[in-house]
């Protein structure tokens, strides 16, 4: 295995229509601050990018921020849904990525148990 | 409170993003003939003064958001010494820092790398802008990883494309599948 395998990915995904341009539709951001980091988002994060490639998303993004503290609800996630109102979910674990990734992210309703906090964009 | 190796290499990279750092290096190496495991994040960030340094070794100060407590480097620096291990944050304001944590590698205490293949897949998938570079060593196996390298091959194709991040996954479980023993 090695790194220059990356070129014939290239080759084949720049033919894919479906490669983003732009803003992606879903934005989700892991809360990677210290108690976050102690309460398991290292798991969290790489279970986002596991469905993202187990699902073939290319609409989708993960990104993290240290700034948010929420130390009771640690790990937390916020879904960014194009013009939609941010959604926050705390606690949150693999199985749980999992339903937010099936029913928020791809079927678009949010998972209102596990929602923490809802803001405007 | 962080009971994993890697979840520290986490938030030093966390706090070196929050830095504005154009460059992180990661090292990570296991010399088991001389027993000392050594972790060192490298950043050109904005670095610290000597005063907020003080500060943030003490521990209880943080610029990365209003809750946060500060603690990620004074529990690293307790880990290591209580490891039989070294710690130093060499730092200077507008140049960037360096944090260097050693351990006595068989130390009945140290913590485990509780999943060091999602820890480096993590780091490098959302390293937007900023370039990572990362090397491993232990006595079998070594590989280094440049995000710069890697986004030359890719042009445009995104980081997080599920192509990459699959190939990504497999590259990581290759070179160091079954390294989270510490």
């Amino acid at each position: 295995m090695k790194l220059e395998d990356l070129r014939k990915i290239r080759e084949r995904a720049s033919k894919d229509l479906n490669l983003r341009k732009g803003d992606a539709r879903v934005r989700i951001v892991v809360g990677m601050g210290t108690s976050g980091i102690a309460a398991g988002a290292r798991d969290v994060l790489a279970a986002f990018l596991d469905e993202i490639a187990k699902r073939d998303l290319t609409d989708v993004v993960v990104t993290q921020t240290g700034g948010r503290g929420l130390a009771s609800s640690e790990p937390v996630v916020e879904i960014h849904v194009r013009e939609k109102p941010i959604v926050v979910y705390g606690n949150v674990d693999r199985d749980r990525v999992g339903r937010i990734i099936t029913e928020h992210v791809v079927n678009g309703q949010a998972i209102e148990e596990f929602v923490i906090e809802v803001r405007e964009p | 409170m962080i009971e994993e190796l890697d979840m520290h290499i986490l938030d030093l990279v966390q706090n070196a993003m929050t830095a504005k750092s154009s460059m992180i290096e990661v090292t990570v190496a296991r010399d088991t003939a001389n027993d000392i495991l050594t972790l060192r994040i490298r950043d050109d960030g904005r670095g610290m003064d000597e005063q907020t340094r003080h500060l943030v070794e003490r521990g209880f100060h943080s610029t990365k958001c209003p809750k946060c407590v500060g603690l990620g480097i004074p529990l690293l620096r307790e880990t290591a010494e209580h490891c039989d291990g070294t710690f130093s944050l060499a730092s200077r304001a507008g140049e960037g820092t360096t944090v260097t944590a050693t351990f006595r590698a068989s130390h009945i205490d140290l913590p485990p790398f509780g999943n060091l293949e999602a820890t480096f897949l993590d780091i490098i998938a959302t390293s937007g802008q900023t370039r990572i570079r990362i090397e491993y060593r232990d006595d079998e196996r070594s590989f280094e990883l440049d995000t710069q390298q890697i986004r030359e091959m890719l042009g445009d194709v995104p980081l997080q494309h599920p192509e990459v991040i699959r190939f990504l996954h497999a590259f990581l479980a290759d070179r160091i599948g079954g390294a989270h023993e510490a």
